[in-house]
């Protein structure tokens, strides 16, 4: 990719892991890979940003973690949404949806439209 | 916070330790699986390494993060972060030193004159709801005696407000306070009495710790003659006996059942000024000596006022509407009086001038005390120059904070790159401040307890027991700790807000040393310019006092105050009544003058310069009655040998001698003499020209008044009832025609030492009744320095803490320049190495320091202006502008700038070129 990683917008990150998060569990590091992954480069989450979250979204009850062993047999922390957090998931995707086509919208609106 | 939050933060705390451990697990997980995921995608084992590590940044940063989300790792940031504060400071001891016993010296003054100005002017009386509390007085004009300030009633009137208050009070008590001599369980006491209604311990909600209180049934004219212990007496005096309820007092030789003792830490009503015993007040009569000069019942007698009302209003009754209320009563009542036969003889003047008298309704919670009265604006003046000194201290420590986080900048910038935030040093350094602020005020915690003893050996003890005490309760922990706190951030935000944000990269590659003058130079400066201000503001304050004191020491008082010894003694109450006491106490002078080593002495019945007095209006013979003319004197009672032994020279007539003493005419309680001594004032300015001797005055100014007194001598001015009071017009007249001899006041000249003539006085006093009791036994030169110790009070304290202001400011000067002085040495090298002489280096300097100065004075002068005008009443002989405090303060502050600048600048004027620019 030529151009920079663009930066997430201000809160999306928490709904893009909840996302993530309500096809499988995953750890820390897979999270992170999987949004590179479909995101297809567009967003690369560092450590710094994605373990704050995970912490917030653990305390909130939306996620939780447990340890577990990996494919090449070493020990990771895996999240899983928990209902609350699928319930949030909802919401947020939809008001997300709702916000979306309102800017959408507003982007695409010409002269004769008004 | 939500629950579930507040929850899991708990649980984190409890069991930080592994989720910490957990935290680590993890993301070393991630960066193992981060490494094979590269190693997979085709890198080899470093390159994947490597990588990751530079993807993944500080791991440190990365565990920060996580830890902020939660709020609990704040508080354990917090303790972490005091913890290295604790450490760091430990490490540089000379800075911790100097900072905390700045800060102790800055925050115990606070807490010494605090604890004093909590006990005197801000405590409630421990009784209920002492909000509720209000006194009820007079103001206006009295047609009458007056026995305390003016403002009390007399008790007819009390009653009438008792009776006819609307409903605006749930109760009303009055009260008076008067000295006794007391005996009890063989042991003689002088202690203060308070008179009470019977509703005075009920209405404030005190009650007995052992037996009873006063109660209203007590009130009965014909009541048991009762007393009830204060609980300091009974602990101080009777040892806590058990078993006193029954036992006898006696005060002032008449007998006193004790019912029972008051509860502890009630003091009467009186805040600061304890009673020892209270006794119901129609005693009042008995008791006191004045009962016997009138010529009704006092508490009959509504020309003469001394009770002092309060009421507790009921619940939703303001002060306005307990006054409004009241005023109707009171004015009706006024408007009968003024009928009665007690008005009988007065002008219509004087009637008119009662009627328009009013009655005021005042918050009482705090009692009624006059210490505080007297102390208020002294204190109130003290408090601002320690909050002005903490002040100082706090720019001198925010200066040296200044300068050591600047000394710091490179390991700022080291934890800065390693990840910390900007907010995280700021706190560190915040959490440094506090935590030296706490040591300081723990420290000044100790100072203050020291501190405050002496500051109460300056308070003017009344004689009687004085209950300020010294040791710190919660209130002065909790004052202390907030005032710690707060200089702590004061002194902290600045610099920590202005030295967190060091470029990271040109510190750390050491290029720092070259931005010092910088930003931080004009904050070090606006610090120094304040202190210099705030310096010469209290030099200026210590001058004007100084000299204010001088100049009242320097007072001719009109007496001759070495070798003198005075006491009281109060023969008619205890055993002496009537002319029986006039000759005793004569008695007892003839003796005390043919004792060896006394040369002579005398006694009056006012004591001198003790704020006491007896004034009347007075009426000249010959001079026409005038309804706006008020004039009076202040008259005293006086013995033969008073003026030889006082060195009062009579200028002209003559002395009192044997012709002027007389039984007193039978039936007559009062005071009828038939010759006077006036002063010189006296006659300057009521006799104009005219002769004195032979002129004839008389007590009193209503139409009528007769004028029986022959002025017989003319005697040189004297002080009366204090040094700073101007000297009144005054009459003397001959003890020796009065009645009796109540409280009475002896003087002693000796030839001897203070504690010989005690000695003497007090073997001669027991050969003539080795019952009768003296106290207050001390020199004239103790009165008069008792008559100026509120002076002494705030000249000592202020001259100290304007002292110490100039020093700290010193300090401070000192140590910014000094440092400056350092910061610049490679400066000053290329300078010297471009040919600058040393005198223009040493000027660079010096100039600093003028700016400083020229500033500090320029923001002064209009404080000064501005301030010194709330001192004026405590002044003596200049004014508030003084010039010469003014003048002299400047001066000070200059020379001490000049001598703080002087060694930072001689070295840098002795810097050497080669070697400074070597450095770094």
């Amino acid at each position: 990719m030529a151009d920079k990683p663009s930066p997430l917008v201000q809160g999306t990150l928490y709904m893009l892991i909840l996302k993530t998060l309500a096809l499988e569990p995953l750890h820390g590091y897979g999270i992170g890979a999987r949004l590179d992954q479909i995101s297809r480069g567009a967003f690369q989450v560092n450590a710094g940003s994605l373990f704050p979250a995970l912490r917030r979204l653990e305390r909130d009850g939306l996620i939780s973690g447990d340890w577990r062993v990996t494919e090449n047999n070493r020990r990771a922390k895996y999240y899983t949404l928990t209902p609350s957090g699928r319930a949030r998931l909802k919401r947020e995707m939809r008001d997300w949806e709702a916000q979306t086509t309102a800017i959408a919208r507003i982007l695409s609106a010409s002269l004769g439209a008004l | 916070m939500p629950i579930k939050r507040l929850l899991a933060g708990l649980k984190a705390l409890l069991r930080s330790h592994r989720v910490e451990q957990e935290l680590d697990e993890e993301l070393r997980a991630y960066l193992d699986i981060s490494v094979e995921a590269k190693i997979r995608a085709g890198m080899d084992r470093q390159d994947a390494s490597r990588a990751t590590r530079v993807e993944i940044g500080s791991l440190e940063a990365v565990k920060d993060y996580v830890r902020d989300v939660g709020w609990e790792t704040r508080l354990e940031g917090v303790w972490r972060d005091a913890g290295y504060a604790a450490r760091t400071l430990r490490n540089t001891p000379a800075f911790t030193a100097t900072a905390v016993l700045t800060l102790a010296l800055g925050i115990g003054a606070n807490t010494a004159l605090f604890t004093i100005v909590d006990q005197v002017l801000l405590r409630m009386l421990p009784v209920n709801n002492p909000r509720e509390l209000v006194s009820v007085v007079s103001r206006g004009s009295f047609y009458g005696d007056t026995w305390g300030d003016g403002s009390e009633l007399s008790y007819p009137m009390y009653a009438e407000l008792r009776d006819r208050n609307n409903q605006v009070f749930a109760g009303t008590f009055a009260r008076l306070s008067w000295e006794v001599q007391t005996r009890v369980l063989g042991r003689a006491d002088r202690v203060l009495a308070e008179y009470v209604t019977g509703t005075y311990f009920p209405i404030l909600g005190v009650n007995a710790v052992l037996g009873r209180t006063i109660l209203p049934s007590d009130d009965a004219a014909r009541g048991p003659d009762i007393a009830v212990l204060s609980h300091r007496y009974w602990l101080s005096a009777l040892g806590a006996d058990p078993t006193v309820v029954g036992k006898t007092i006696t005060a002032n030789n008449h007998a006193l059942t004790i019912v029972g003792v008051g509860h502890e830490g009630f003091d009467g009503t009186n805040l600061g000024v304890a009673s020892q015993i209270f006794v119901p007040i129609r005693l009042v009569s008995e008791l006191t000596p004045v009962g016997a000069v009138r010529d009704r019942p006092i508490l009959d007698d509504p020309r003469i006022r001394w009770a002092v009302a309060f009421g507790r209003l009921r619940p939703g009754i303001s002060l306005e509407q307990a006054q409004t209320q009241l005023q109707p009563v009171y004015a009706a009542r006024v408007a009968s009086e003024v009928q009665d036969e007690g008005f009988a003889r007065a002008s219509e003047t004087e009637k008119a001038r009662y009627l328009r008298s009013t009655l005021v309704v005042r918050p009482a919670g705090d009692g009624r005390s006059s210490l505080r009265q007297e102390l208020t604006k002294p204190l109130w003046i003290l408090m601002a120059i320690v909050g002005v000194v903490l002040l100082i201290a706090s720019a001198n420590l925010a200066n040296l904070f200044l300068a050591r986080v600047t000394t710091r900048q490179r390991e700022f910038a080291l934890r800065l790159a390693l990840g910390a935030s900007r907010q995280r040093l700021a706190r560190q350094l915040l959490i440094e401040s506090v935590l030296l602020a706490i040591a300081g005020g723990m420290l000044g915690l100790v100072i203050a307890m020291w501190g405050a003893g002496a500051l109460l050996a300056y308070v003017p003890n009344p004689g009687i027991t004085l209950t300020v005490a010294t040791t710190p309760d919660g209130r002065i922990v909790a004052f202390t700790t907030i005032i710690a706190v707060l200089t702590g951030v004061a002194f902290g935000l600045a610099p920590s807000l202005r030295s967190t944000g060091p470029d990271v990269a040109p510190t750390l590659r050491n290029e720092g040393g070259t931005v010092a003058g910088g930003g931080y130079g004009r904050l070090r400066r606006g610090f120094m310019v304040a202190q210099v201000s705030l310096a010469i503001l209290l030099m200026v304050g210590a001058g004007l006092f100084i000299r204010s004191l001088a100049n009242l020491m320097r007072t001719n008082i009109g007496i001759e105050t070495t070798r003198m010894l005075s006491f009281r003694i109060d023969p008619d109450t205890n055993g002496y009544a009537g002319e029986r006491g006039k000759t005793f106490i004569e008695q007892l002078r003839e003796r005390l003058a043919g004792s060896p080593g006394v040369s002579s002495a005398a006694f009056a019945m006012q004591p001198l310069l003790t704020g006491s007095a007896w004034s009347t209006y007075i009426t000249i013979q010959g001079q026409p009655f005038d309804p706006d003319r008020r004039w009076w004197s202040y008259n005293n009672a006086v013995s033969p040998a008073f003026f030889t032994t006082m060195g009062i020279p009579i200028l002209q007539g003559r002395d009192f001698d044997h012709r002027d003493q007389r039984v007193s005419p039978e039936g007559h309680a009062a005071f009828v003499p038939r010759v006077t001594i006036a002063n010189r004032t006296f006659v300057e300015r009521y006799l104009g020209g005219t002769p004195a001797i032979g002129t004839h005055v008389g007590f009193g100014r209503d139409p009528g008044t007769l004028t029986p007194i022959e002025i017989v001598g003319v005697a040189a001015d004297a002080k009366y009832t204090s040094v700073r009071d101007e000297i009144p017009p005054q009459l003397y007249v001959p003890f020796l025609e009065g009645p009796r001899a109540g409280i009475t006041t002896m003087y002693v000249r000796t030839s001897q030492d203070a504690a010989s003539a005690r000695r003497i006085v007090e073997q001669v006093v027991r050969q003539l009744d080795p019952a009768m009791a003296i106290y207050d036994v001390r020199t004239l030169e103790e009165q008069v320095a008792r008559s100026l110790s509120t002076d002494r009070l705030i000249t000592n304290l202020a001259a100290v803490f304007g002292v110490l202001a100039t020093l700290l400011a010193m300090v401070g000067l000192y140590g910014v320049l000094a440092y400056t002085v350092t910061r610049r040495t490679r400066e000053i090298g290329i300078r010297m190495a471009l040919g600058a002489l040393n005198r223009s280096i040493s000027w660079l300097v010096l100039r600093e320091v003028l700016a400083v100065t020229g500033l500090g004075v320029a923001l002064a002068l209009p404080a000064i202006w501005g301030l010194t005008r709330f001192v004026k009443s405590q002044l003596y002989g200049i004014t508030p502008l003084d010039p010469a405090a003014i003048i002299g303060a400047i001066a000070i502050l200059t020379l001490v700038a000049m001598i703080a600048g002087f060694l930072p600048a001689r070295r840098a004027a002795h810097v050497d070129p080669v070697v400074a620019l070597k450095i770094d």
